[in-house]
């Protein structure tokens, strides 16, 4: 019979263990990568070292003045601010009228107003004209690098300008100059010794003016003897020359030659083309057994060259590709459903000895688990592979389980990862992008209360507008990107929504 | 044994058609037909008020991004999850660049929110980026999963059995090269 004492000691002994066992899981719980709803923790995956700038929070109002217009302005406000009212005024609107002119002839086009100094945050404003080369435009007062695009573009070149509105301005009419403006020549041969001409060569010189805007001639292609006339709009400036293949003659190579056109040429030496690498003809396989599609790409410091082809459904392909060495990136076609995830390889050579074949690695698996809002749906947006290998931009919402569980299937890539409330006193959690290239676990991702931004438009313009909107976005800090957090349908006037609340974020240094 | 006993909606049926009846017999007036719907599938309605760009033809300047977007759908079948897809120039490429889901709303509505894509020409797949050409972006929204088999045809967009869509598109215009 076992004595009482006995018993006593092994149920002592159960407790200790039950308290260990609890104290172990306690403290495994706070090894693994999780945030309490009570942190408050906006980014994913723990607040430290953020890659927004937490401090201010921007928007966009967008509207449409007099039914016909879209506009928009944008503005910040610090997060201590976010308590208090934000006043956006509407004002210092000009609706103004012009024409587009060459050689006294209208020009139908696309005008670009780009403001200086520029707002990422607003899109430029783009108007096209009639057949007659009038336009009607609406602009805030301010400073605006102008882009005319000519639809004849084979015949026309682009012109820039440089343009103020102000309350003064009441006209808009644009001519070309009559004066400043050149005539360059030129001639694309195959090679020196044969002095074959080379038909369907598209050749356009430009001249970058700023990291957004680049000014064009326009797009001549050469003809059956391998002429080319360009139009240049500036009489005194270097431009370069970019070739490339056209759909005439296509699988030609994209060749800038840098600053060769200066004030004084009129004609240029003719261009040989004998150090593009001929075609080859390859045949290969990718293993998967699906159709998937390929890019090859090839770069040098002369030339780009890119092409796509697809296998058939089996994984077979053949193609011609330029003589060289080629990154290739390879996604299936049904690149959402496929099990085979965006597979890259580099420094594969054409021509080779054998028949291609590549093996794409499988998808990976993203997992986590929404703890505390049961209506949420998860966004995945793959903004290219890890470490550049690839630049295919993917996007893909999935709804989690009843328990808040999800598990999704990506290719490996660099990802921004949010989860969107559908609960009207949440808003978002978003991520830092991140490289996901192997089998990840979130953790416990707790959705933050929001805050209630106030503020009122005032519409001093003098017209009418409609179909406001209002954006609420955060500055990404290495890209410097916008990257919105909530969207309002908003009525003029007072409006009262919903916005992260930043106030609660230890902001810790961000950037080392 | 049969039950007699008649459910709330056989009972509106037997009285509109009795009401009818005496309507037809005593006062001889041309009563309409009615039909009863049944409890069927109702399509989503992408609320067009609420789509953006609101013209169906697009530039798209040297920044080679355009978003796109609808931020309503009415769907009268508040429990049907919604199915989102988005689509550049399918002719060439059949796939999709956005898949996504709308669940059912939180509080039960007709009305939920809506999605939103980026066309970035920079970085995509398509053959052409050159100035001048032209693209087309189209969304369908289905209240049925699109096929798990991408062989059936429409390729990407036939939806499963049963299920009802609506669609919007564009017409994208580049004004200049996005390489």
């Amino acid at each position: 019979m076992t004595t009482s004492p006995g018993r006593w000691f092994s149920l002592k002994t159960v407790i200790r263990y039950i308290s260990i066992l609890l104290l172990l899981l306690l403290s495994c719980r706070d090894t693994h990568k999780s945030i309490s709803p009570n942190e408050n923790c906006f980014i994913l995956g723990g607040c430290e070292k953020s890659d927004y700038d937490l401090e201010n929070l921007y928007y966009r109002l967008s509207f449409i003045i007099d039914g016909k217009y879209t506009f928009m302005q944008s503005g910040y406000l610090n997060r201590s601010l976010i308590s208090e009212n934000l006043y956006i005024p509407v004002r210092d609107i000009f609706e103004l009228c012009g024409r587009v002119l060459y050689n006294n002839s209208s020009v139908q086009s696309s005008l670009t107003f780009i403001l200086e100094p520029p707002d990422s945050l607003v899109s430029s404003t783009i108007v096209d004209t009639d057949e007659g080369g009038n336009f009607c435009v609406m602009l805030k007062k301010g400073v605006y690098n102008l882009l005319i695009s000519p639809h004849k573009q084979d015949a026309i070149p682009q012109l820039f300008k440089k343009i103020e509105i102000s309350e003064d301005t009441s006209d808009l009419s644009i001519s070309y100059p009559d004066e400043d403006i050149r005539f360059v020549y030129g001639r694309v041969l195959l090679d020196a010794k044969s002095g074959l001409p080379v038909k369907g060569i598209s050749v356009v010189a430009y001249k970058e003016i700023s990291k957004d805007i680049v000014l064009k001639s326009n797009l001549s292609t050469t003809n059956d003897t391998g002429d080319f006339s360009l139009v240049i709009p500036d009489s005194d400036s270097e431009y370069s020359l970019r070739l490339s293949g056209s759909p005439v003659n296509p699988d030609w190579p994209t060749i800038t030659f840098r600053d060769i056109i200066t004030d004084g040429v009129v004609q240029l030496q003719a261009i040989t083309l004998d150090s593009v690498p001929p075609l080859r003809h390859i045949i290969g396989q990718v293993s998967s057994g699906e159709r998937s599609q390929l890019i090859a790409i090839m770069k040098n410091d002369w030339m780009s060259y890119r092409k796509t082809f697809t296998t058939d459904s089996d994984g077979y392909f053949e193609t011609d590709l330029r003589e060289g060495e080629y990154d290739i990136i390879i996604a299936p076609e049904d690149i959402f459903s496929s099990r085979w995830g965006i597979s890259t390889w580099s420094s594969i050579k054409v021509p080779d000895t054998k028949d291609y074949e590549f093996k794409p690695s499988t998808k990976i698996l993203v997992e986590g688990k929404i703890i505390n809002d049961p209506k949420t749906r998860i966004n995945l947006s793959r903004s290219g592979g890890c470490r550049g290998t690839d630049d295919i931009k993917l996007f893909t919402t999935i709804l989690p389980e009843e328990d808040g569980s999800f598990v999704v299937k990506v290719s490996q890539g660099l990802y921004r990862i949010s989860v969107e409330s559908l609960d009207t006193q949440r808003t978002l959690i978003l991520s830092n992008q991140m490289c996901i290239d192997k089998d990840t676990d979130l953790g416990d991702i707790g959705i933050p209360e929001s805050t209630i931004l106030r503020g009122r438009i005032e519409n001093l313009s003098g017209h009418l507008i409609s179909k406001l909107r209002l954006d609420i976005l955060l500055k990404e800090i290495s890209s410097q990107d916008f990257i919105p957090v909530a969207s309002y349908e908003i009525n003029g006037g007072e409006f009262s929504v919903r916005v992260p609340y930043l106030n609660h974020i230890q902001i810790k240094d961000s950037h080392e | 044994m049969v039950s007699c006993r008649l459910t709330g909606r056989e009972k509106i049926k037997y009285l509109i058609a009795m009401v009818a009846l005496i309507l037809n017999t005593t006062y001889c007036v041309d009563v309409p037909e009615i039909r009863v719907l049944e409890a069927s599938n109702r399509p989503p309605v992408i609320d067009k008020s609420t789509v953006t760009p609101t013209s169906p033809v697009v530039k798209v300047d040297s920044t080679c991004k355009k978003d796109f977007s609808f931020m309503g759908v009415t769907e009268l079948d508040i429990e049907d999850t919604l199915y989102v897809r988005w689509y550049v120039d399918y002719e060439y490429i059949k796939n999709y660049q956005k898949s996504s889901v709308i669940p059912s709303p939180a509080k039960k509505s007709i009305t939920r929110g809506g999605d939103k894509f980026t066309l970035d020409l920079k970085n995509s797949i398509l053959l052409n980026k050159s100035r001048g050409s032209l693209h087309t972006v189209e969304v369908i929204v289905s209240d049925r999963p699109f096929t798990a088999d991408s062989t059936i045809p429409p390729p990407f967009k036939a939806i499963e059995e049963g299920g009802n869509y609506d669609y919007i598109s564009w017409t994208v215009v580049q004004l200049e090269d996005c390489y």
